[in-house]
């Protein structure tokens, strides 16, 4: 996690919803980054001249621009700004021309240090030991000793790390780019430039390599902006908070519920109650498939990074993912049932649910970063919130969605209460990684036996996802 | 000696700033400390507003 990284997208969000709300946007844009690195005082990279471009382009991805859709590098934040208010106002999609604008990420190409390829290499820590475990455990012979000290062959190399586990002195190292180590479809890979760019038509958005940079190169598209001037139009918006928002902020989900009517959501809900809805259809989708063909297999489709790595990276298995509807899918029914003129606005920890937004017709995504900022910029303290008046609160199963293991068992108890006996079989995936990935193939091909297999792209599930606060 | 207690800003911009952290120091207080110093979770305390102190 880079914290650095995070620190700093929150107080560029905080400032710019500030300078919103005080009518000073226009004018202070393009001033943020210098106002943020004066000179005389210290940068983060190499100057604060560089660090100055980084802040533009990070307020470029705040305002939701891809920042490899920069065709003038002359353009101002402000003509940005100008743009996304026009087409705003014009109910036109600032985006729509642009080619990445079906992305929610963005490298930010300045940012990015072209980390060095990976490399498996001998350290002066080497002693030249007597038993030399890194050679004789190298399945490829690239070790050999010369002149007392171990020597990898780069061209023999294949990366395996066996010798860096053998040495007792911790003397090899296997340094890697971190975007690309993280990603689990191989999406993320220096261009001819030595810049990271990620390839949209594999990336399944899970967001790995976005918490992995150490240089915070990976943005996400905000949609920000567009809320703000929704808001500010009089439009009416629903906050739908993700179940994941429990214990994320500080104060309960209620006191979070009052805080969002407070910072002029016009309705807020819990997205729980979709999610309660998701376990009924589960479940039943789930004893009509059993009941066609007990040797089937299905699987959870409320983490769209999972639904997106099966549609994208194993086509064959795509009628095992489960037809039924996300949380989010089913709070956007019930809060157009309500009220159709509604705009409805999910927030949660989730980069993939970006994508998934686009494909469903919700209007926005707000991460809780995101509205953190306009918490925190209106100066709402969710701890001094009163707790928001629900008419119910969601079910406890429903609330648990943002566990990992939270949809099984509350599968498993909605098939209990209906059928006793009932045999569900399942297994749960707990994170998508390279590793994970040749897991969930050997499930999904019957290798191991489940007959219901979870899968949430995040270790742990979306509490820890990529955009949480913690 | 008296305990001494020090207050940490709960508020949203501190919270999001590095405040959420800054409670796990309850937890890590070295032995000489441990026992005289509390910890207690503020409201906003009002000082995110002032652009002298940052802003
Ligand atoms: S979001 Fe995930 S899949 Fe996409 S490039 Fe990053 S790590 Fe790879
Ligand atoms: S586990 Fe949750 S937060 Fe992570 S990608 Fe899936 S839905 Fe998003
Ligand atoms: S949030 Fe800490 S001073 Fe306001």
């Amino acid at each position: 996690m880079n914290q650095a990284a995070q620190y700093i997208r929150r107080e560029l969000a905080i400032r710019l919803v500030r300078a919103f709300d005080a009518g000073t946007l226009r004018d202070e844009i393009d001033n943020i980054p210098v106002k943020l690195r004066p000179k005389n005082e210290p940068s983060s990279r190499c100057c604060i001249y560089h660090d100055r471009a980084v802040l533009k382009y990070r307020l470029m991805a705040l305002l939701g621009y891809s920042i490899e859709d920069e065709s003038d590098e002359a353009k101002t934040l402000a003509s940005y700004l100008d743009d996304v208010v026009r087409d705003v106002a014009e109910g036109k999609d600032p985006y729509a021309g642009l080619e990445h604008k079906m992305a929610p990420l963005s490298v930010c190409g300045p940012a990015c240090s072209g980390c060095p390829d990976a490399k498996v290499v001998t350290t002066e820590n080497c002693r030249g030991c007597f038993a030399r475990p890194c050679m004789y455990n190298c399945p490829k012979k690239a070790v050999s000793i010369v002149g007392g000290r171990s020597v990898i062959d780069q061209s023999l190399c294949i990366k395996c790390g066996k010798c860096v586990a053998a040495c007792p002195y911790h003397a090899i190292v296997k340094t890697t780019v971190p975007c690309e180590d993280a990603c689990p479809v191989g999406a993320i890979k220096k261009n001819e430039f030595g810049v990271a760019q990620i390839n949209f038509e594999k990336c399944i958005f899970c967001g790995k390599c976005f918490n992995q940079c150490p240089f915070g190169a990976v943005m996400e598209r905000s949609q920000l902006m567009e809320i703000l001037l929704a808001m500010k139009k009089g439009e009416k918006l629903v906050a739908m908070v993700a179940p994941a928002a429990a214990k994320q902020f500080p104060g309960t989900i209620e006191q979070l519920l009052t805080a969002c009517k407070k910072a002029g959501f016009a309705e807020v809900m819990e997205v729980a109650l979709g999610a309660e809805k998701t376990t009924r259809h589960e479940t039943a989708e789930f004893v009509e498939r059993y009941e066609k063909d007990p040797k089937m297999i299905m699987t959870t489709s409320c983490c769209p990074a999972w639904v997106n790595l099966v549609a994208k990276h194993m086509p064959e298995h795509i009628d095992k993912v489960s037809l039924t509807p996300s949380p989010m899918v089913y709070s956007r029914e019930i809060m157009k049932e309500k009220d159709p003129t509604l705009k409805t606005v999910f927030i949660g920890p989730c980069v993939a649910k970006r994508s998934e937004a686009r494909r469903k017709d919700v209007d926005f995504v707000l991460s809780f970063e995101e509205l953190g900022a306009i918490l925190a910029a209106r100066n709402i303290d969710v701890m001094s919130c009163e707790a928001y008046p629900l008419e119910r609160p969601a079910e406890a199963t429903a609330r648990n969605y943002s566990h990992s293991c939270g949809v099984t068992e509350a599968v498993i108890a909605e098939a209990m209460s209906r059928t006793p006996d009932f045999k569900l079989n399942s297994k749960q995936i707990n994170g998508i990684d390279k590793k994970s990935v040749a897991m969930i193939r050997l499930h999904l091909m019957g290798k191991i036996p489940t007959n219901f297999l979870e899968v949430m792209a995040c270790p742990g599930g979306c509490e820890n996802g990529p955009c949480s606060l913690r | 000696m008296d305990k001494v207690t020090v207050e940490i800003c709960c508020g949203t911009a501190c919270y999001l700033l590095g405040a959420a952290r800054l409670m796990e120091l309850e937890a890590n207080l070295p032995e000489e400390l441990k026992g005289k110093v509390e910890f207690e979770a503020k409201a906003c305390l009002g000082m995110c507003n002032d652009d002298r102190l940052g802003g």
